[in-house]
């Protein structure tokens, strides 16, 4: 019988300190994720002080850094491209937030978007306009002509490119949130 | 053709890319350099300024978009 009692009373502490620790953890867990809410209902600056509290709460506890950074990433990701992809109500306010897309909803094409396509546009305008001076007249006009196909010419490359461009910027901005994904599974795992 | 998804149609893009390449290549190299070329000395003869201004825009011209695509080439 004495032995059953020391038994218990010394279990008891492990037995207590696993209960507080599990209690800490989800103090934490939802610190953060009250962070992810506040940043979705636009509150940046009480969502950054949510998160850093939490992170730190976690930091303490011995909670692996390496999960730590990842959710870090995420948030980080959730701050700078949340609202342009329509995940946030209202844009997070951080210096390094992606702003191209603030208009998506109200035109078919973000601003970036919209000068690429009126680049293009004046770009088939220098060419036709161009042509038709040179088929017209050749001697006074063929000149303006030239220089007018040159330009639309111009015009109409860069636009291109650009376009090409802002397909892979796109790209790496969707790889970028799937490698974030990918991790955080593999932590949760 | 859908407007709206050119943007996502890489493969259009860069059919439209390539295609430009070649046409603004050989617009230059075959059509507004020669042409450059054969109204200056067109303008050797007739000694007019109308042609020699013609022949310069010309050539000019036509270096200029070789360079633009050199250096869109180069210097991505």
């Amino acid at each position: 019988m004495r032995k059953i009692l020391t038994f218990l009373i010394l279990i008891v502490p492990f037995l207590t300190y696993a209960n507080s620790s599990e209690e800490v953890r989800k103090k934490y867990a939802e610190q953060i994720n009250n962070a992810f809410q506040l940043q979705s209902l636009g509150k940046t600056t009480l969502a950054y002080y949510a998160f850093r509290d939490g992170y730190q709460l976690a930091l303490k506890n011995g909670e692996s850094v390496t999960k730590l950074a990842t959710l870090e990433k995420l948030f980080g990701w959730y701050r700078t491209y949340g609202y342009s992809c329509g995940l946030l109500t209202k844009p997070s306010g951080i210096t390094t937030e992606y702003t191209n897309r603030h208009l998506k909803k109200t035109y078919d094409f973000d601003p970036h978007q919209q000068k690429i396509i009126r680049d293009f546009l004046c770009g088939v305008g220098f060419l036709v306009s161009g042509v038709f001076c040179i088929v017209i007249n050749p001697p006074l006009l063929g000149r303006f002509g030239i220089t007018f196909v040159a330009s639309g010419f111009k015009y109409i490359y860069e636009s291109v490119d650009d376009m090409i461009e802002d397909y892979q910027e796109k790209k790496q901005r969707l790889t970028e949130l799937n490698t974030i994904e990918q991790k955080f599974n593999a932590t949760l795992n | 053709m859908i407007l709206e998804n050119i943007f996502d149609n890489i493969v259009l893009l860069e059919a439209m890319q390539a295609v430009l390449f070649v046409t603004i290549l050989m617009v230059s190299s075959s059509y507004l350099i020669p042409k450059g070329i054969v109204l200056f000395l067109e303008w050797k003869e007739k000694k007019t300024f109308r042609i020699l201004s013609t022949s310069v825009t010309y050539c000019c011209l036509g270096v200029f978009l070789l360079l633009y695509l050199l250096l869109k080439s180069v210097i991505k």
